[in-house]
C-alpha cells in the first residue's frame, strides 16, 4: 500500500467538499455559531437558576453537543463517498485506476473523516474560547478541565465511528437515497450514546466516560477494518445487476431456511430440503461452530455485564433498592402456571425484540441483553456479599434452577442477534450484504423456533414452578 | 497486446458473458458491436481489470487481469460509457488528478495534459469548471483522461457520442493516430459507420457471446452473400434477361435495369457487357450496389436466438 494514491484521492475529495457552498455554509454555522449559542444558553441557565454547582455540570455536555452537531452533519459527505460517485457516473473511471481497493477506500475514508473531525474540533475550540472569555470565574472553577478534554476525545472517536459506518453504508448501497435512509443506523445509536453520556456527565462519572471512549474506539477500529475488508470493486459494479425483487428476497430467505451452509455459499447451491432430524444432528452444531465469533462477543458481554454489575453496586447505591433487596431475601412468589406464562411471554419478547432491533443497531441491542442480565446478577451478588450473605447461595437458589437453561438460551439468541447486526457491516466472499442479512435472519428464525422457543418455555416453567420451591428450600421460607 | 480466452462472467444466476475470446495485436482496432445489454461493457470491464472473470483468462500488454490487476490498469486507458466528470473541477485539475493516480509526476502530467487539450481544441477552456462544458467537450475531456498516461491499450466506449461532426472527426483522427503508434484499441460503439471506418476487425456481441466476427468485407460477404451488381441500359431489355440469367444469378430486373449476384466480377462483368453490346443494347452504367454494415448488423442482431449464427465464421480469435 502506497501513500500517494490515498493522498491524491483524499485531497480531491476535500477540495470538492470545501468548494461546495451548500455543504460549507451549514458547517460554518454549526462550527462557529451554534457552539456560541449553546454556551450562551448554558450560562443563561446558570444565571437563571442561580446555582453554579449543579447547572455548571451542563458545560461539558454543551461542549460534547457542540462537537457532535457538525460531526453528524458532515456525515452527508461520508454517505456520498462511493454511492454519490456511482450515481454521478464518476466511479468507474476511478475504479479503473492502478490503485488497490485498500488505497481507494482509505483515500475516501480520510477525506470523509477530515471534514467532520476538523469541524467538530473547531466547534469545540469555539465553545472553549467563548467559555474562557464569557463564563464567570465561579462557573469556571466548578468545571473539571480533564472532563473537557475527555469530551474532545469522545467526539473525535465518535466522528470516526460515524464516518467509518457511513462509508461502509456508502460502499454497499446502490443509491444516495438508500444510503441516507440507512444513515439512521449510524445516527440513532450515536444519539443514544450521546444521551447516555449526558447522564454520565451529570452524574460526574468520568471513569464511565472513559469506558465509553474505549468501547467506541474498539468499534471504530472494527468498522475501519470491516470497511476495508469488505470493500472491493467487483461488489460495487456487480450490484448494478442486482434488482430489487420481493419474490427473489423471499425465495432466498426460504433457501437459507432449508438447510445450514456457511455464510458465502450462494443460495442456488442449497439443494437439500428441510429436515428436522438433520437440523438437530448436523445443521445446529455446524451453526454453533460458524457463530463462534459472535458467541465470543456474547461471552465478553456477559463478563462485562458481571463486572459492571459489581462495579455499579460500589458506585451507585439507592435506599429504595437496598430496601427492596432486603425485603426480598428468601422470598419467592407462589409456584404458579400463570407466573410461568408471564415469565415466558417476557423472555420471548426480550429475545425477539433484541434480535429485531439488532438489525437497526449493528447488534448493539443483542449485546445489551446478556450484559444487562449478568449486570443484574453481578449487582445483586455484590449486594449479598456486602450484607454478609453468600452470593453463591443467592445464585444457586434464585438463578441456577432456570438459569441453567435460560442463560445459555439468551447467550445463543444474542449471538444470533449480533450476527444479524454484523451482517450490515460485512459480507463474506460470495454474499452481497442483502444475502448476508437474509442468511443471518433465516438462521435466527430457525434457531429461535426450533431451539430458543422450547428452551425459553421450559425455563419459564422451571422459573414459575420450581425456582420458588428451591428458594424456600434454601432459605427456609 | 489484448488476449482473452473463453471469458465468462456471472452475476449471481445471470450469465452476462459466455465464452468470449479476443486477440487484438498492437496497431489494430477491434470494434465490438452489439445491442444494449449484450455484454460489451462487462467484457471491457473484465479486460480493464475492474471485474474479475468468473471463468477464462485474459492478458493485457503481457499482464494477467486476475493476478496483476494494478499493472493491467496502468497499461489501460478506459473511456467509460458515460463521461462522468467531477463537475466542480477544471479540465486541467481533472486531468492532473487522473495523471497523478496513474503514477505520473506533476511536470509530465501537466505537459501531457496541455498537449492533449490543445489537440482536442479545449485549451482555451482549460480553466473553466467542467460543469459548464457542453456534452461534446465533456466527452473529449473523458477521452483525454483515458489517454493521459499514454497507455498501450485503449478501451473506448462510444468515443464520439454527443460530438459535433468536426469534433467527431478530430476524435476519429486521434484514434487513427493511436493505431499508427501501435496501440491496441477496442472500440465499443453503436455508430456503424465509425466502426467501418476505424476498425480493422469487427465482432458482433449478442447475449454475452460473439455471434459474428471478421473484417467489414468478410462480414458483409458472409451475411449478405455475393456482391450485388446493377446494370442500367439506354433502351428496354427484351430477350437479354433470359440470356443473362444463363450467365449469372439474376436477383431482380425492370424495363431498363437488372441486378445480379456474382463473386467473379472480373470475369462475369466484361462478358456481360460484351453480350449486351452484341445485342445492340447501349449500357448506361454498371456498378456494385452498396451494402452497409448496418444491414449486416441488423441481420445479426435481428435473429431471435442468441446462439452463433449459421454460416458465420466461428473463428475463436479475432485479429490479424
Amino acid at each position: 500500500m502506497t501513500l500517494l494514491p490515498i493522498r491524491v484521492v483524499a485531497r480531491r475529495e476535500m477540495r470538492d467538499n470545501l468548494t461546495d457552498w451548500r455543504m460549507l455554509f451549514p458547517v460554518i454555522i454549526l462550527t462557529f455559531i451554534v457552539p456560541t449559542v449553546i454556551l450562551s444558553a448554558a450560562l443563561y441557565a446558570i444565571r437563571f437558576i442561580g446555582d453554579n454547582g449543579s447547572v455548571a455540570r451542563l458545560i461539558p455536555f454543551g461542549l460534547l453537543l457542540s462537537g457532535f452537531l457538525p460531526a453528524s452533519f458532515s456525515l452527508i459527505t461520508a454517505l456520498e463517498s462511493f454511492v454519490g460517485e456511482k450515481e454521478r457516473n464518476t466511479l468507474e473511471s476511478l475504479l479503473a485506476m492502478p490503485m488497490s481497493d485498500g488505497e481507494l477506500y482509505l483515500g475516501k475514508l480520510t477525506a470523509a473523516l477530515l471534514t467532520p473531525l476538523v469541524s467538530a474540533l473547531m466547534a469545540m475550540a469555539t465553545f472553549a474560547f467563548w467559555y474562557n472569555v464569557a463564563a464567570p470565574a465561579a462557573v469556571q472553577g466548578r468545571v473539571r478541565i480533564d472532563l473537557m478534554w475527555l469530551m474532545v476525545a469522545l467526539i473525535a472517536v465518535k466522528a470516526i465511528v460515524m464516518v467509518a459506518g457511513a462509508v461502509i453504508i456508502s460502499s454497499h448501497t446502490t443509491t444516495v437515497r438508500a444510503a441516507n435512509l440507512l444513515a439512521s443506523f449510524v445516527l440513532v445509536p450515536m444519539s443514544v450514546v450521546v444521551q447516555l453520556e449526558a447522564l454520565v456527565i451529570i452524574a460526574q462519572q468520568p471513569q464511565l466516560l472513559w469506558n465509553i471512549f474505549w468501547a467506541l474506539l474498539a468499534i471504530a477500529v472494527m468498522l475501519v477494518r470491516t470497511g476495508m475488508n469488505s470493500f472491493n470493486r467487483e461488489e460495487i459494479l456487480s450490484r448494478e445487476h442486482a434488482g430489487f425483487s420481493t419474490k427473489r428476497i423471499w425465495w432466498t430467505f426460504k433457501q437459507f431456511l432449508k438447510e445450514f451452509q456457511p455464510a458465502g455459499v450462494a443460495p442456488e447451491r442449497y439443494t437439500a430440503s428441510f429436515s428436522l432430524r438433520r437440523f438437530y444432528r448436523r445443521d445446529f452444531p455446524a451453526l454453533l461452530h460458524e457463530y463462534r465469533a459472535a458467541l465470543l462477543v456474547v461471552f465478553l458481554a456477559v463478563m462485562t455485564g458481571l463486572v459492571f454489575g459489581v462495579f455499579a453496586f460500589g458506585a451507585y447505591r439507592a435506599a429504595w433498592l437496598d430496601n427492596f433487596l432486603q425485603r426480598s431475601i428468601g422470598t419467592a412468589p407462589r409456584p404458579s402456571l400463570f407466573n410461568a406464562a408471564g415469565i415466558a411471554a417476557t423472555n420471548l419478547r426480550i429475545g425477539l425484540f433484541s434480535n429485531v432491533l439488532s438489525l437497526f443497531s449493528f447488534g448493539i441491542f443483542a449485546f445489551l441483553v446478556p450484559a444487562a442480565e449478568f449486570a443484574q446478577i453481578g449487582y445483586v451478588s455484590a449486594w449479598y456479599a456486602a450484607h454478609g450473605r453468600s452470593p453463591w447461595i443467592y445464585v444457586l437458589a434464585y438463578v441456577l434452577p432456570h438459569g441453567l437453561i435460560l442463560l445459555p438460551t439468551f447467550v445463543l439468541s444474542s449471538a444470533l442477534g449480533i450476527r444479524i447486526g454484523a451482517a450490515l457491516l460485512y459480507a463474506p466472499r460470495g454474499f452481497t450484504i442483502g444475502q448476508n442479512i437474509l442468511w443471518a435472519l433465516a438462521n435466527a428464525a430457525k434457531v429461535f423456533g426450533l431451539v430458543s422457543l422450547p428452551l425459553i418455555l421450559l425455563a419459564a416453567l422451571i422459573e414459575g414452578l420450581v425456582t420458588p420451591e428451591v428458594v424456600r428450600l434454601v432459605y427456609g421460607g | 497486446m489484448i488476449q482473452a480466452n473463453d471469458l465468462h462472467k456471472y452475476f449471481g444466476q445471470f450469465h452476462a458473458v459466455r465464452g468470449i475470446s479476443l486477440h487484438v495485436p498492437a496497431g489494430q482496432v477491434l470494434a465490438l458491436l452489439g445491442p444494449n445489454g449484450a455484454g460489451k461493457t462487462t467484457t471491457v470491464r473484465m479486460l480493464s481489470a475492474i471485474l474479475k472473470p468468473s471463468q477464462g483468462t485474459a492478458r493485457i500488454a503481457g499482464h494477467d487481469v486476475e493476478t496483476e490487476p494494478q499493472l493491467v490498469r496502468h497499461k489501460v486507458g478506459l473511456l467509460t460509457e458515460y463521461p462522468g466528470l467531477y463537475a466542480r473541477m477544471t479540465a486541467v485539475d481533472y486531468l492532473m488528478f487522473f495523471g497523478r493516480l496513474q503514477g505520473m509526476n506533476r511536470t509530465d502530467c501537466a505537459t501531457r495534459a496541455a498537449q492533449l487539450l490543445k489537440r482536442f481544441d479545449l485549451w482555451s477552456a482549460r480553466d473553466r469548471k467542467l460543469d459548464g462544458y457542453s456534452k461534446g467537450m465533456k466527452q473529449k475531456v473523458a477521452l483525454i483522461r483515458a489517454m493521459i498516461h499514454d497507455p498501450a491499450v485503449l478501451f473506448l466506449d462510444e468515443p464520439t457520442t454527443a460530438m459535433d461532426p468536426q469534433s467527431a472527426r478530430t476524435v476519429r483522427d486521434a484514434i487513427s493516430d493511436l493505431r499508427d503508434s501501435r496501440r491496441a484499441i477496442v472500440l465499443c460503439t453503436h455508430n456503424l459507420t465509425e466502426a467501418e471506418v476505424l476498425a480493422d476487425y469487427i465482432a458482433v456481441v449478442r447475449g454475452g457471446q460473439i455471434v459474428a466476427q471478421g473484417t467489414s468485407e468478410q462480414l458483409t460477404q458472409q451475411l449478405l452473400g455475393d456482391p450485388l451488381w446493377e446494370v442500367r441500359t439506354a433502351r428496354v431489355l427484351n430477350g437479354e434477361v433470359s440470356e443473362i440469367s444463363r450467365m449469372v444469378e439474376v436477383e431482380d430486373y425492370g424495363d431498363t435495369w437488372l441486378r445480379y449476384r456474382t463473386s467473379r466480377a472480373a470475369e462475369v462483368n466484361p462478358a456481360l457487357l460484351r453480350r449486351l453490346h452484341h445485342a445492340g443494347t447501349p449500357v448506361v452504367s454498371l456498378s456494385e450496389v452498396p451494402r452497409s454494415l448496418e444491414s449486416v448488423y441488423l441481420r445479426i442482431v435481428g435473429e431471435s436466438q442468441p446462439e452463433r449464427m449459421a454460416g458465420v465464421s466461428e473463428v475463436e480469435e479475432i485479429g490479424v
